[in-house]
């Protein structure tokens, strides 16, 4: 092969790759701004995501008994909730809203912290009017959180991350003396909305809420 | 693709419509600044409150003038309350009470006119919301009405 040849074809070569390189750019800023726009997409309880090379995990939202809540719930009032959020994932997650289930769905009444024997007299059923505060008779509403909570990437600091959320919790006025000196389960999020990638996580324990 | 050396970045959109980075040298990293709503089965523990004490502080005090034998029952607040009961008792002070006023929603009660020739005992119980309601206060101290002036003392 000729120096002309040769040199012709290393530069249809890295014109091609540069061609490539731009159409690929191309592609990929449209998709990453399709990426970026905030959307919201619903799924089934303990989904994953599945991509080429890493899953987006579900977070794990649980109720922990310490730090113990000292704000309490009395009839016609709120109090503190207390949570733990662990995040599978291999990268920070940051938690900017949640969604509540409807303001008819109530908690369950326990006797201790341990959550695993029921109050007699203080069930959902009964019920114990216990409910998440500002929910609705909607399912599913959407309520931000005050200040955005991350959590730390798997393995890393601040995962899991406690959370105390003050006043979200809300007694009904004519909540049955039994739910007196109770502790209660509280209804299941529906959802939560969530950002993955770098960010700086929050310290545990953190303290937070929503207003509306 | 591959190119002139170094690393290229493909595009691998997934299922969910989020972007993820794969080098070509097969490390990935998530982009930032996407956003799913992941629906994950939560829990969360809050905690409430005691049955409210039994107010302190009851005290009974003849309503000037006392001719009015009227007397008026006073408590210290308690947090939260809803509202007040106030009982009596016309035998002693840990005879049998009845209860003669209810959904007070002050810290104090007067009574109407008494009557004559009778001794009064006071007990408050407070109530927070419908259903929690306290044990009741201690007694007040013995008030008597009198057909003659004085017409109510404090003996």
């Amino acid at each position: 092969m000729s120096r002309a040849t040769h040199a012709n074809r290393s530069f249809r070569y890295t014109r091609r790759t540069k061609i490539v390189s731009a159409v690929c750019g191309i592609l990929l800023a449209g998709v990453g701004a399709y990426a970026a726009t905030n959307w919201v997409v619903g799924l089934n309880s303990g989904s994953s995501g599945e991509g080429q090379s890493a899953a987006i995990s579900n977070l794990t939202i649980s109720a922990v008994a310490s730090p113990s809540a000292t704000n309490l719930m009395y009839p016609g009032g709120n109090g503190d909730v207390v949570v733990t959020i662990s995040n599978p994932n291999p990268y920070p997650v940051t938690i900017t809203a949640v969604q509540l289930p409807t303001n008819a769905t109530y908690a369950t009444g326990y006797t201790t912290s341990a959550l695993t024997t029921q109050q007699a007299g203080c069930l959902a059923a009964t019920p114990s009017q216990v409910t998440w505060n500002f929910s609705t008779a909607t399912t599913g509403t959407s309520h931000t959180l005050t200040t955005a909570l991350t959590v730390g990437a798997s393995g890393q600091a601040n995962n899991p991350l406690a959370v105390t959320l003050t006043n979200d919790a809300s007694m009904g006025a004519t909540t049955p003396a039994a739910c007196a000196s109770t502790y209660f389960s509280m209804p299941s999020f529906t959802g939560v909305t969530a950002t993955g990638g770098a960010a700086t996580s929050t310290t545990t324990p953190a303290t937070d809420s929503w207003t509306s | 693709m591959k190119g002139r050396r170094g690393t290229l970045l493909v595009a691998a959109p997934i299922a969910l419509g989020s972007l993820l980075l794969v080098s070509s040298t097969g490390a990935a990293w998530a982009a930032t600044n996407w956003t799913v709503t992941l629906h994950t089965a939560s829990s969360a523990e809050a905690h409430s409150q005691t049955v409210p004490s039994a107010p302190t502080g009851a005290t009974a005090a003849c309503n000037a003038p006392t001719t009015a034998r009227t007397i008026k029952v006073s408590w210290t607040a308690v947090t939260h309350a809803t509202t007040y009961t106030v009982y009596d008792s016309t035998t002693s002070a840990t005879g049998t009470y009845t209860s003669i006023a209810t959904g007070v929603t002050t810290t104090s009660w007067t009574s109407g006119t008494l009557n004559a020739g009778t001794n009064y005992w006071f007990e408050v119980t407070v109530s927070v919301g419908s259903n929690w309601t306290s044990a009741k206060s201690s007694a007040t101290a013995e008030s008597t009405i009198n057909t003659l002036s004085p017409f109510c003392v404090q003996p």
